[in-house]
């Protein structure tokens, strides 16, 4: 199992790193629409959706909901200069920030407050659309900041940002499996532990000090980035947890079986869906 | 593929009409109440032609019709010379924005009138609402609702058709019990039945309000036999002729009337079956191959044949007509009943009486409009009435974006005396949007739910 996890990661890292840096930006758009449509194909089971059309007519759905964002914002205007983002940008990121929030509350209440939600299927619908469609925007932020003047300034921010969830999720996995004891969520997801996630940040704020290191950042810089990866990393286990939760729920294991030793492309891009947003909206509030 | 283009230019002549009558109703109030109008555009995004009035007034046609604008001159967003201070929205009174704002969803309403109007005048092909047979057990069975009698009131209400019937009846989703009146066709004796629908439950998207009563309204009979067979459709090929009588398939029998023979072929998608069929007194056994056509994602067998019916009995039918100043009241009447009739929907959605499965998006809109279109000019002029009444009432619901947003901020203005703070506005706005995305988003699943059965 292991071994394929790795195997599957040494081939999909390296896809994931060349479509950033890359892919033109109409088709790195287009890749990620597709990439966040198989992450709502995987959606419709955690809403007990069990026939094909209800689960196409949901991802159809959803990719009308970021075509309409890509017309109406396209990614060329979506930095009025390179330290000021487009207002409705904003205010979809801050509802995605505001959505995770919600959600954090949700999973410290869970499994009381799920009587609300896993009764109405809109809802648990709306909870998609919340978790998939601010990320394309989020990515697409990133992506194309300062695009006029460096083409992969915002390719760079974006790899930041996967390094930093990968180191996290590395770290976890390895400190979770040698000294993890104390389980952080039992009721959630039950492999978890509190100090595989003590591991993960720990392991990402390394990977920050020796990116710093190098590239000579200020103590000033230094430190912003270093809060931004605790919280970055601490919401990165939000979204994984986040999606457990709604699985947990529908009695689900895998949100699919795409990817070998992975599960789902939802499996993977969970801890994504909630970092992002989260890490534009950093970027645009204190930038660094 | 001719169905969409001809769904897609129904829907894009519907609305089309009924954006620029809903942003004329802006523009024509803006302009006597002395505001300048900047720009009068029908549909969003790229312009595809504009031009330019002696008024000043730039009149643009774009690219996404999916609704339009008026951009009148506002201080809050322009740079406005001394001169023209007086032009602006923001200095009119209170009074003449609401009536400003308020003109786009009373000019749909009006245009729905208008439409009622001479569709009532034109008349429209109807059929008497005549019990055909009553479901045993049900709840018309229950209150002894007897068959071939014709309903002429539900609740209070006049019916002279089934969709009157159907209308009156939705009306009444969630009422303890719901009055009918009936009476025969060759007596004036009308008689009255309770029925009591405190059980009552349906879904409307699978079954009818009058099917989940238990009536079925009555059709002419049809029979087994062949009235029409398609040009190269594979019944041609076959070698089934029109008079044939269909006995049996694959050797067993048939029963009598259409629905057994349409729903067993349905089972043989390019498969070749043995239909017997009875031609000038003897049986005949023909091959015949389905072809495999899909419907709603489905395989199923087609045939190309159409089956012997009786023809309505005239006395069945009513050409539902009526003269200059009878029309009038009953366009406003139909107007009137439906705009309540949405109210109360949007109601009973949120107090979750009516599911959120039962919104439609722009693709049910689309094929409505191919379909009325399809069956002729006044039930076209019906469903640009219907969709000019609901694009008022979604205009008029109290969120921000909409008018009835913008109206509900001048209310609150006339009762404080003073305007409802800018950074509230926004972001009541952006409260706003996020509701209206969520409906519209749930409105589409729905719709690409229906198309893909």
């Amino acid at each position: 199992m292991l071994k394929q996890r790795i195997i599957t990661a040494l081939i999909l890292a390296p896809a994931a790193i060349l479509a950033i840096f890359y892919l033109p930006l109409f088709y790195f758009a287009a890749l990620l629409m597709i990439v966040i449509g198989i992450g709502a194909w995987e959606w419709g089971p955690l809403m007990g959706f069990k026939r094909k059309t209800k689960r196409i007519s949901f991802v159809a759905t959803t990719l009308v909901l970021i075509g309409a964002i890509w017309v109406l914002l396209s990614p060329s205007d979506l930095w009025l200069n390179s330290k000021e983002l487009h207002s409705y940008a904003v205010a979809l990121l801050w509802i995605a920030v505001a959505w995770w929030v919600f959600s954090a509350f949700l999973m410290f209440s869970y499994p009381n407050s799920s009587t609300f939600w896993s009764k109405h299927r809109s809802v648990r619908g709306m909870f998609g659309w919340l978790t998939l469609v601010p990320t394309w925007v989020a990515f697409m932020v990133i992506r194309t900041n300062d695009y006029q003047a460096d083409a992969y300034h915002g390719a760079q921010l974006l790899m930041f940002l996967f390094l930093m969830v990968w180191s996290a999720d590395v770290g976890a996995y390895f400190v979770g499996k040698a000294i993890g004891k104390n389980k952080l969520m039992p009721n959630v997801s039950p492999g978890k532990t509190f100090e595989g996630f003590l591991g993960g940040v720990v392991s990402a704020c390394l990977l920050v000090a020796i990116t710093a290191y190098n590239l000579n950042w200020s103590s000033e810089q230094f430190v912003t980035v270093l809060l931004v990866t605790v919280l970055i990393t601490t919401v990165s286990v939000l979204g994984d947890l986040n999606e457990s939760m709604f699985k947990r729920q529908a009695g689900v294991k895998d949100s699919g079986s795409i990817l070998p030793g992975h599960g789902g492309v939802l499996d993977r891009i969970d801890s994504l869906t909630a970092t992002a947003p989260v890490f534009a909206l950093c970027y645009v509030l204190f930038g660094w | 593929m001719f169905d969409f283009i001809w769904n897609l230019a129904s829907f894009v002549i519907a609305l089309g009409i009924l954006v620029t009558v809903h942003e004329y109703g802006h523009f024509w109030v803006a302009r006597k109440n002395g505001v300048k109008v900047e720009r009068f555009s029908v549909g969003f995004g790229k312009a595809l032609w504009r031009k330019t009035g002696q008024d000043g007034t730039e009149y643009v046609v774009a690219m996404i019709p999916l609704g339009g604008y008026v951009k009148m001159l506002d201080e809050r967003v322009d740079e406005v010379s001394e001169h023209d201070k007086d032009k602006t929205f923001n200095r009119k009174s209170v009074y003449q924005r609401i009536a400003i704002i308020a003109a786009g969803p009373f000019a749909n309403f009006a245009f729905a009138i208008l439409a009622f109007y001479l569709m009532f005048l034109i008349g429209v092909p109807s059929i008497k609402p005549i019990v055909g047979d009553i479901i045993p057990e049900s709840i018309a069975a229950q209150a002894q609702l007897p068959n071939k009698v014709e309903i002429v009131e539900v609740a209070g209400k006049k019916t002279r058709d089934w969709q009157d019937v159907n209308l009156a009846l939705i009306g009444e989703i969630g009422a303890e019990s719901i009055v009918i009146k009936t009476k025969n066709a060759d007596s004036q004796y009308v008689s009255s039945h309770q029925l009591s629908t405190e059980n009552w439950q349906f879904s409307p998207e699978k079954v009818s309000a009058l099917t989940s009563l238990g009536v079925i309204p009555y059709r002419p009979q049809v029979y087994n036999e062949l009235a029409r067979i398609g040009k190269d459709s594979p019944a041609e090929k076959g070698g089934l002729k029109v008079g044939d009588k269909l006995i049996a398939l694959n050797d067993e029998y048939l029963s009598e009337g259409w629905t057994d023979f349409s729903k067993k072929i349905k089972d043989y998608p390019d498969e070749a079956v043995n239909i017997t069929v009875e031609r000038e007194g003897s049986n005949h056994v023909l091959k015949v191959m389905p072809k495999g056509i899909d419907s709603n994602g489905e395989l199923i067998g087609y045939l190309g044949v159409s089956p012997k019916a009786d023809d309505w009995p005239a006395e069945y039918k009513i050409n539902i007509s009526y003269g200059v100043f009878s029309a009038l009241t009953e366009s406003i009447d139909r107007t009137w009943s439906l705009i309540t009739l949405s109210f109360d929907m949007i109601g009973k959605l949120i107090t979750g009486d009516v599911s959120v499965k039962n919104l439609s998006g722009p693709i049910a809109i689309a094929q409505g409009a191919g379909d009325s279109a399809g069956y002729g000019f006044v039930y076209f002029l019906g469903f640009l009435a219907l969709i000019s009444i609901n694009l008022g009432i979604i205009n008029l619901l109290p969120l921000p974006v909409l008018d009835g947003g913008h109206l509900l901020y001048y209310l609150i203005e006339l009762l404080t005396g003073k305007p409802v703070p800018e950074n509230v506005q926004e972001a009541g706005f952006k409260f706003g949007a996020l509701a209206l995305l969520a409906l519209m988003s749930i409105a589409l699943f729905n719709d690409f739910s229906r198309v893909l059965g």
